[in-house]
């Protein structure tokens, strides 16, 4: 385990790696190099040359890669000049309300998708199963915004039980204070995932229920509960947590555009600001940090799934 | 009864094929007694004829805007109303499902295309180019692919080219994963073997055994990579970062009919979302069923 | 003997898209306390459902539909799900045929066995962890205490299958099902585990019904047996007496169709031709009777009763074999002319041999670790020669990883071997560029063992015959396609065959076009990797017998891989014996199968259960060759094989030496070689 450990570490880090490179070159893409990018259209070719100096622009480019990994590992994430702020100070206030927004969203995916889906299985072509199948389809189906959109006409205008738009608040603190403003938002980026969740989690049991040691279980007289519980359950949850690592980045990209619907001041709404204003050093950052984040959460799922399954634990 | 006589073997002692029919005849059963597959392809064929044909039997102006006109709702002259700028409704779904359906079927087809190339490549030579491009496939898939789309579409101005070009340019890694596994899978079969055994070079093996095999895993593939490629599409033109004006499509329609969401003007909101809704939801019932009636065929063994 | 269970006129259907299908249809058994009913019959006959049936756990779809089922005078069908479950694991015990998927990945051996406990005895956690550690001492797993916290891949095939006994036999149940409890197990560890059975249910006096297909197990462990085809029970009887005066004409095919040790090579099997009813719509009359060579209008029509011969000997026969004359069966087989033995050991060394291996090495790399670091070697073929004539067909028998397959694959250029060479026609194809071997790959054809992935399902038999042709560009496109007809035709398969898919045919079929496919570049050696193993017994005779007529029109010489003895010995002129990448002995076949030099090829011998001969020679079925097993303890594995001989560690007649000398393969006698310190025969002119 320990060499596997190590083994799948060593494969995200050269990962990451690549994934800044991917980055580094984008940079130097943009048309006019990054100077024009951050100086804007109407800079002058004496300015630019005069930037590209000062940054170190005008180096080979392997000195530049190296230069600018090790500002990312000092932290340096660059500067925004449309907000006159580092990035690192514009992340430190919206990643926490992301994150806040996205594991709610993920946690009810989990609660509500993963029973709904054990439930299809053993009442397999029945009402609940046929229900159930054909809201998976509309979820994933439907334009996560146009979803957000008719719970904002349904719940906010129509029977204006909840807030249209989420807590508007630079801190955390704000947004937990306000938990009737984040129900729309959490639910509107937790139906897409329970539909997904649900799904997978109805074949992985239906695969699993068919499996010989099932049949064994059985055949010893164990109650049925128990056989769910003990034998189904522990099975059918292995790929559940490859899936949970793998639905990261619909959930970051879920997130960029809950954010925007609703309004709610977190890092999706800064990436689609920036995107808007053209902040290349912001896009940039964002992007490399969301990868970052699919990257760890395979890494976690891959690792998470090692310790429960004693065939790779014991490896 | 003595033993078969060597002058008997002509006769077919091994007994007649049993009654089935070609591959192709089997999957085509499977796949039409599947109530919801023929939903989808009906709804496809539907949403087709609608935004293709629909212009020619019904006339709009949907380039020259007409505020005079703007925000009206459903009446004989304009059936679903009119948006904020005066087009016609109805009008402009027919219009903006030509580009989601052309985005959408095109982006699929390149990406598949791709995808199809890399993994057979990657799965059938293997060894050091395996692992290379397989990282760079796990390395363009860590990166989210909305803030990639968004962050381009920024760079490159969109026109119907750019923006098929850019969804198809991350759409491509899933169908080579794939079929890079379905590939590795294939060559250790024992019927490559056999043409190993015969003397058979790489290239038959490719084209006559492999590629033949994964075909059905490629297409069920390209049917989901076209919903999500019509979904992918919306959410960039929802956000702004979509087709130009006037240029026509069912997410940018959702975009500006966001501004009246208190206006109750629900002719701009719900008909654009149903069509992104009915034809996602058509290539998602084709895609599994597509793959549904794959999976039967293996399971008939 | 009291009776323990008794199944009387059981009946269960099971709804599928396609009709209902009668698989268990009026099925009657008795089974004695302390006794085991071996149940037998072919794939699709209903004997598994049968089993499964009694303790009521059928697949969806599944449903009794009559009869009844008494256990110690328990009605059982008549139980609600709760008391079912009451029944299931406390009263009786199941054992299925595949040890690894039919225990659950993710849980300890330990808590797996104590779970079925604690929840019939409602005792506490520790107390059934020590009875889960008491039954894997019965089932003679060694160290159980320790092993209890084992998860089932940490243990070999055959010590889950012992693990699955205990959690059978983990609440002492009356009766124990085992259904095909070594068809996944080799021959050694197979054996191991049926006497394991056998010596429990007399030491815990509970009843087996033993589900198998294997006549052999049946004979050599049974005391009843009853014969099954197409969901009803067609003779049953004492073992002793079914299997010398069996009296079904089913059941006196299925005994001709087995290869048996004293069989003259010059003999067909009996086949039986065309396959299996289709049980969701059974033929009228008797189900048997459009592949019985006996049958009478009567048997089309009429349904046979169950006819009582003695007590206790019953059949459903209209027309049952005939024993008045004390002749035995009159299912005479046919002498075929005596084989031509071009291979008499005294004249075969003047011939060129057809191919030479020598010195034949394969080694697989074993990585491990954060860079992949080479952690070991795996031999799998260490130091392999022999040579075969034209026309010859060598058997090579062995045990799973033995190196077999591997050799054949090496033996047709599949593998470049480590070292060592393989000569052909005198050019070493270990060597030769893809270029060169392209015209000597038309001598060398493989057959494989799994009929369904062994043929391109996306193309047509026809294209699937073409191909060789196409490749090695023989003939024009009329000249190959007349020659695929004559493929098929000489394969038994109607010319029509050429316009289907694979899938359009059953197993054996399926096994015919592969061999049409390995003939169609009229090879000069075929290598037949387990070419039978796949198949029913019936089925797998007209193979054999096909193999061994093709052989004999076109002067084919066959290395037949197979880890069943009986059939190498059918057809093998010459037999290699191999264990853990060594050959440990070779020689003629009858010489190597009944004066054995090496103890490995005793135990192999031995462990597999003989029939009985239907002439009577051998009185009483369990007097074949019973004996404690030769071998104990599991194959050491490739990775680090043992020193000196690799068979000592198992080895009853092992000494200091052999861990210290690997002993040399040396000859025996005419063209019998063998490589042991201290051998069970001497070499016949005393060259050792």
């Amino acid at each position: 385990m320990t060499g596997y450990l190590l083994r799948r570490t060593g494969q995200s880090f050269m990962v990451l790696l690549g994934v800044s490179v991917i980055v580094f070159a984008l940079t130097h893409l943009l048309p006019g190099g990054p100077a024009r990018a951050i100086l804007g259209l109407r800079a002058t070719p004496a300015a630019i040359a005069a930037f590209n100096h000062a940054h170190g622009y005008d180096k080979p480019l392997y000195l530049q890669y190296v230069s600018y990994l090790s500002s990312l590992v000092r932290g340096d994430l660059g500067f925004s000049y449309t907000q006159n702020q580092s990035v690192a100070a514009l992340l430190a206030q919206d990643v926490p309300k992301s994150a806040y927004l996205s594991l709610l969203a993920l946690a009810v995916a989990i609660i509500v998708g993963l029973p709904l889906g054990i439930a299809q299985a053993v009442r397999r072509n029945t009402v609940l199963d046929y229900t159930v199948t054909t809201g998976a389809f509309l979820g994933y189906s439907m334009p996560i915004f146009w979803l957000g959109l008719l719970l904002i006409t349904w719940f906010a205008v129509d029977l204006s039980v909840l807030p249209p738009e989420a807590p508007q608040t630079a801190t955390l603190g704000g947004a937990l204070a306000d938990p009737a403003g984040m129900v729309l938002p959490v639910a509107a980026l937790a139906i897409v995932s329970i539909a997904s969740f649900s799904r997978f989690m109805r074949s992985a049991a239906i695969e699993n229920l068919a499996q010989d040691y099932i049949r064994t279980a059985r055949a010893k007289g164990l109650p049925e509960r128990v056989i769910l519980l003990r034998h189904l359950l522990r099975n059918a949850m292995l790929p559940i947590i490859t899936l949970i690592g793998l639905s990261i980045p619909a959930l970051v990209a879920g997130n960029l555009v809950v954010e925007q619907v609703f309004n709610y001041p977190g890092v999706g709404l800064l990436f689609f600001n920036s995107a808007l204003r053209r902040d290349y050093p912001v896009e940039i950052a964002l992007t490399l940090l969301g990868s970052a984040l699919v990257v760890l959460g395979n890494l976690v799922a891959d690792l998470a799934y090692g310790l429960a399954d004693p065939r790779v634990r014991l490896a | 009864m003595t033993g078969t006589d060597l002058t008997a073997l002509s006769a077919p002692v091994g007994g007649e094929p049993s009654a089935g029919g070609g591959l192709w005849r089997t999957l085509g059963q499977t796949f039409t007694a599947n109530r919801l597959a023929v939903l989808g392809v009906g709804l496809i064929v539907g949403i087709a004829l609608f935004c293709f044909l629909g212009p020619l039997v019904y006339h709009t102006d949907q380039v020259y805007t007409n505020l005079a006109a703007a925000s009206l709702p459903p009446s004989a002259a304009h059936p679903l109303g009119t948006d904020h700028l005066g087009y016609d409704e109805l009008g402009r779904l027919m219009a903006g499902g030509q580009s989601s359906l052309e985005v959408g079927l095109a982006a699929a087809v390149m990406a598949s295309a791709v995808g199809v190339l890399w993994g057979a490549l990657a799965g059938y030579v293997g060894g050091v180019l395996d692992t290379v491009m397989m990282r760079i496939v796990d390395v363009v898939l860590s990166i989210p692919v909305l803030f990639m789309l968004l962050f381009i579409a920024t760079i490159i101005p969109p026109t119907l080219g750019t923006m098929i070009a850019i969804i198809a340019l991350f759409a491509w890694l899933i169908p080579a994963r794939l079929v890079r596994g379905e590939v590795l899978s294939l060559r250790s079969r024992e019927y490559v073997q056999a043409v190993r055994v015969m003397g058979g070079g790489g290239g038959r093996i490719v084209l006559r055994h492999l590629i033949p095999n994964a075909i059905g895993v490629i297409v069920v593939q390209a049917t989901f990579a076209v919903a999500d490629s019509i979904l992918i599409f919306a959410v960039l033109s929802y956000l702004g970062f979509g087709l130009s004006a006037p240029a026509a499509s069912w997410g940018e329609m959702l975009s500006s009919g966001t501004a009246y969401l208190y206006d109750g003007y629900w002719w701009q909101i719900y008909p654009p979302g149903v069509a992104i809704l009915l034809i996602v939801l058509a290539f998602n019932f084709v895609g599994d069923a597509l793959r549904d009636a794959l999976d039967v065929r293996l399971r008939q063994r | 003997m009291r009776s323990l269970l008794e199944v009387s006129d059981l009946r269960t259907d099971i709804r599928q898209r396609r009709g209902t299908v009668h698989a268990v249809d009026g099925v009657s058994l008795t089974l004695g306390e302390g006794q085991i009913l071996g149940l037998v019959g072919e794939s699709g006959s209903g004997k598994t459902m049968t089993g499964m049936s009694i303790v009521r756990l059928l697949p969806s779809g599944g449903r009794l539909v009559g009869g009844s089922v008494t256990l110690a005078g328990q009605e059982l069908t008549t139980l609600d799900a709760h008391a079912m479950r009451r029944v299931r694991g406390n009263e009786i015990g199941v054992v299925f045929q595949d040890p690894m998927t039919s225990l659950n990945p993710t849980m300890t051996i330990g808590q797996q066995i104590a779970e079925s406990v604690q929840c019939h005895r409602g005792v506490s956690r520790s107390a059934a962890r020590a009875r889960a550690a008491e039954t894997l001492g019965l089932v003679g797993m060694p160290h159980a205490t320790q092993r209890l916290d084992n998860y089932p891949h940490q243990l070999s095939g055959g010590m889950r299958q012992r693990v699955m006994i205990a959690m059978a036999l983990a609440c002492e149940p009356k009766l124990l099902i085992a259904d095909e409890p070594t068809t996944a197990l080799d021959a050694t560890i197979s054996e191991q585990v049926l006497e394991l059975l056998d010596d429990l249910r007399t030491r815990l006096g509970m009843g087996i019904l033993l589900i198998t297909h294997d006549l052999g197990v049946i004979a050599r462990y049974a005391d009843q047996v009853a014969v099954m085809y197409a969901g009803r029970i067609v003779e049953t009887g004492p073992v002793g007496l079914l299997f010398r005066r069996m009296r079904h004409r089913y059941t006196e095919a299925l005994m001709a169709a087995v290869p048996r040790r004293d069989q003259d090579t010059g003999t067909d099997l009996y086949s039986i031709p065309g396959r299996p009813p289709d049980l969701s719509d059974p033929p009228p009359g008797c189900r048997f009777s459009p592949r019985c060579r006996f049958a009478q209008q009567d048997c089309r029509t009429l349904d046979p009763p169950l006819t009582i011969v003695t007590p206790g000997h019953q059949h459903a026969c209209w027309h049952p074999v005939d024993y008045r004359d004390d002749t035995g069966p009159t299912l005479q087989l046919t002498e075929r002319s005596a084989r031509n033995r071009a291979l008499d050991p005294q004249i075969r060394p003047l011939t060129t041999p057809l191919v030479e291996v020598r010195d034949l090495v394969k080694e697989y790399p074993v990585t491990a670790g954060v860079f992949h670091r080479r952690a070991g070697t795996l031999s799998a073929v260490a130091g392999v020669s022999f040579s075969l004539a034209p026309g010859e067909t060598l058997g090579l028998v062995g045990e799973s990883g033995c190196g077999k397959s591997t050799l054949g694959r090496l033996l047709v250029a599949l593998e470049k071997p480590t070292s060592g060479s393989v000569i052909v026609g005198g050019q070493d194809i270990t060597v030769a560029s893809a270029h060169e071997l392209r015209p000597i790959r038309r001598d060398l054809q493989l057959m494989f063992q799994d009929p369904y992935a062994s043929l391109d399902p996306r193309m047509r038999v026809g294209a699937i015959l073409r191909e060789p042709l196409a490749i090695q560009r023989i003939g024009r496109r009329q000249d190959q396609d007349r020659r695929v007809g004559a493929l098929l035709g000489q394969v038994g398969l109607p010319a029509s065959a050429a316009q289907y898919y694979p899938h359009e045919f059953s197993g054996g079929q399926r096994q015919r076009i592969g061999l049409a496919r390995a003939l169609a570049l009229e090879p000069k050696l075929v290598v037949a990797d387990e070419p039978v193993s796949a198949l029913d017994v019936s089925i797998q005779a007209q193979i054999l017998n096909l193999m061994r007529e093709l052989r004999e029109r076109l002067g084919l010489s066959y290395l037949i891989i197979s880890h069943d003895l009986a059939v190498v010995r059918y057809l093998a002129d010459r037999i290699a014996v191999m264990y853990l990448g060594k050959l440990v002995e070779i020689g003629p076949a009858t010489q190597v199968s009944e004066h054995p030099a090496h103890p490995y090829t005793e135990a192999l011998l031995r462990a597999v259960p003989e029939l009985p001969s239907p002439s009577g020679a051998t009185d009483g079925a369990t007097a074949v060759g019973r004996a404690r097993p030769l071998v104990s303890g599991e194959l050491p594995s490739a990775i680090n094989p043992p020193s000196g001989c690799r068979f000592r560690t198992r080895c009853p007649r092992a000494q200091p030496l052999c861990a210290e000398v690997e002993p040399p393969l040396r000859p025996w006698g005419p063209h019998h070689l063998a490589a042991c310190h201290f051998p069970l025969t001497q070499p016949a002119s005393g060259g050792a």
